[in-house]
């Protein structure tokens, strides 16, 4: 399958697996200190390089404790191949020691899912589960094996891997085209979907001749370069003022590969303009914004039949105010080309707005879900893709105290790993909601007093206190050196200027 | 919003009812009758999916079903012959057992259970007639019914 690093914690049920993989050369196994974190990292090995990531658990919790991670590459569209072990076929359906329906539970949240139950079926099965996480729309598939499995015996020949299913072109490009061609003031929006499908070179071509304005959803980040004087940033409902504004002045939206998450519709429906859709999830087309014109399949493929057909048109790029200098940017400064993670609150809002992230696939965020955890394992998978690439994750102290023992699981394989906490003390996001929507009754949202350096270097990494500017600079200069893994423990609540 | 009837064809193993039943629940789809059989080919089974919604709703229903790795195909049947069976226990005693019978008659249902204080008729056809069966039924007093659900196949 192509497949030479797996995510994965060892257990009963899967141990005969771990066996064969203790002496297989050809596959590293990274483990992880929870499960959860295995599928989140096999989830970042997958958004930073487009192979699909495999994450290896055993039945009962160890199986549950991927559930997070599953769901967040569902909502995603993230190609992934959970495998878990499951009692013997002798003993399912028996409540035996660590069984779970594993496959029951994950069936809402994966594009499908397999129980084996005989090593007949183990090959063709795996080899199936792999074409239809690549396939189409992708995202994770579960394969669920049963210990018996593993213990019996088959001829094995070896197979070519699978073929990727990419669906045909339909809808109407030329309709497409000739709105394109009438519109004055059209707006690209670019989503994970060009990601996942490299669209990235079409996406400029198209914009180049457009010479209109591109915005991106949380998930479309790096499709389209942020250095660009055409990049308009973040849409939706976390967006700048400036770029919600621009959706009044436009005449044309053209969305490709974004399904319209509740998140940023609510902006666009207030603007009322024309919708072009282009989505390789032909149920995507018409499920929560009914478009003027539509193209279903893969946003590259669709771009080389439309580009031909679209006329140049004048440049015509708004003048949106220069972003102040906060923390991100200068974060940004030091690290232009790193891969990027966040966690999820008001650090990874202010990450989607504020980083300039030149390439696709070097921004890794839980989009759809929103999982608390997901940006210190999917920098750990990350890094142990892109091994020549500085990777940053950057965290609220809420979310870190949901993750900080992946600090150990990066420092134990020497990643190049820096760990910026945006700490506040509080669960920043729930407190602002709060503050809003509660009547400014504040509630459950302190966070322990843990001190990050401390931590940090017990479990191996090299640590910085930063509570003022110039200090994060220093902090930031010294981990862009160092080797390893790096904490900045980057205190915000004791400076003005850090705000 | 109306009636709407998919014939959705699928591979015939485990757990392919579930996926079915769980996309409807999950994404709120409204399922009226749900029947499932094997076809002449053992390894596809011919769901008959009877539910209630807008055109918007059947169209998606229609793309989310597309999607199910199981499913292999997804029919509208929009000129259908539909049918269902109906056992339904009723009510009846040496007093009007003949007057029930007589009704039942109009309507092809057939007895296949006789008791001393009641009856269970076996009727098929389309939901007016099963319904008006039903409706005369009532006024004797039902004691319980039991439902196939619909099948149906669209013409030609």
């Amino acid at each position: 399958m192509g497949v030479s690093k797996v995510f994965g914690y060892p257990g009963a049920s899967i141990l005969p697996l771990f066996d064969v993989l203790s002496s297989e050369k050809r596959i590293d196994v990274i483990v992880n200190t929870q499960e959860q974190f295995c599928a989140f990292a096999a989830d970042g090995y997958a958004r930073s390089t487009g192979k699909t990531g495999v994450c290896i658990a055993t039945s009962g919790p160890g199986a549950t404790n991927l559930v997070t991670g599953i769901a967040n590459a569902y909502m995603d569209s993230i190609p992934l191949v959970a495998i878990t072990g499951n009692v013997p076929v002798s003993l399912l359906g028996t409540d035996a020691f660590q069984e779970t329906d594993i496959a029951g539970v994950t069936m809402p949240i994966t594009k499908h899912n397999f129980i084996v139950k005989s090593v007949a079926s183990l090959e063709e099965t795996i080899c199936k589960a792999f074409r239809i996480a690549e396939s189409g729309r992708k995202g994770p598939v579960l394969v669920d094996i049963t210990k018996n499995v593993f213990e019996e015996e088959i001829k094995y020949e070896k197979y070519s891997p699978p073929e990727r299913i990419i669906p045909p072109v339909s809808g109407d490009i030329n309709a497409c085209a000739e709105l394109i061609n009438s519109s004055e003031n059209p707006l690209i929006c670019v989503g994970g979907g060009v990601i996942a499908s490299g669209a990235s070179p079409q996406v400029a071509l198209f914009a180049d001749k457009l010479g209109c304005p591109v915005a991106s959803t949380a998930m479309g980040i790096g499709a389209f370069d942020g250095t660009n004087p055409a990049y308009v940033g973040l849409l939706g409902m976390n967006a700048s003022d400036g770029t919600n504004k621009l959706l009044q002045e436009t005449d044309l939206f053209i969305a490709i590969g974004t399904r319209f998450s509740e998140r940023m519709i609510g902006s666009l429906r207030e603007s009322n303009c024309a919708i072009i859709q282009i989505d390789i999830d032909e149920a995507e087309i018409d499920k929560n914004l009914s478009p003027v014109g539509a193209i279903s399949g893969d946003a590259s493929e669709v771009l080389t039949h439309l580009l031909p057909l679209v006329r140049n048109k004048p440049r015509r790029l708004p003048g949106l105010s220069a972003c102040k200098n906060t923390l991100y940017e200068i974060i940004n400064d030091y690290f232009p080309d790193a891969i990027f993670s966040t966690e999820v609150g008001i650090h990874q809002v202010e990450a989607c707005k504020r980083l300039k992230i030149k390439h696709p696939r070097s921004f890794l965020t839980s989009g759809g879900l929103g999982a608390m955890g997901y940006g210190l394992p999917a920098a750990i998978g990350a890094a142990v893709a892109n091994p020549g690439r500085d990777i940053v994750n950057i965290a609220g102290d809420g979310s870190f105290n949901m993750n900080m023992q992946e600090l150990a699981t990066a420092s134990r394989y020497s990643l190049n790993i820096v760990q910026i906490v945006i700490n506040n003390h509080s669960l920043g996001m729930i407190e602002q909601w709060q503050k809003d929507k509660y009547s400014n009754r504040i509630f459950a949202c302190d966070t322990p007093q843990i001190d990050y350096c401390a931590l940090a270097s017990s479990m191996g990494a090299r640590a910085f206190r930063a509570e003022t500017k110039a200090q994060l600079k220093n902090a930031l200069e010294s981990a862009k050196k160092a080797k390893g893994v790096c904490l900045i423990d980057c205190d915000i609540s004791r400076s003005q200027e850090m705000l | 919003m109306r009636n709407y009837l998919l014939s959705v064809f699928v591979n015939n193993h485990f757990g392919v009812l579930t996926r079915i039943s769980g996309l409807f629940a999950r994404r709120g789809y409204n399922i009226k009758s749900l029947t499932v059989g094997e076809t002449d080919d053992p390894a596809v089974s011919r769901m008959t999916i009877e539910f209630f919604g807008d055109e918007h709703t059947l169209g998606q229903i229609r793309k989310q079903l597309s999607k199910v790795v199981d499913v292999i195909s997804v029919r509208l049947l929009d000129d259908a012959v539909s049918r269902e069976l109906f056992l339904i226990k009723v009510k009846a005693d040496d007093n009007n057992r003949e007057t029930i019978k007589g009704v039942a008659e109009i309507f092809k249902a057939k007895i296949v259970d006789v008791c001393p204080n009641s009856l269970i008729f076996e009727i098929t056809g389309e939901e007016s007639k099963t319904k008006a069966f039903f409706d005369m039924m009532s006024t004797y007093g039902v004691i319980e019914i039991a439902r196939t659900g619909v099948t149906a196949l669209q013409r030609g």
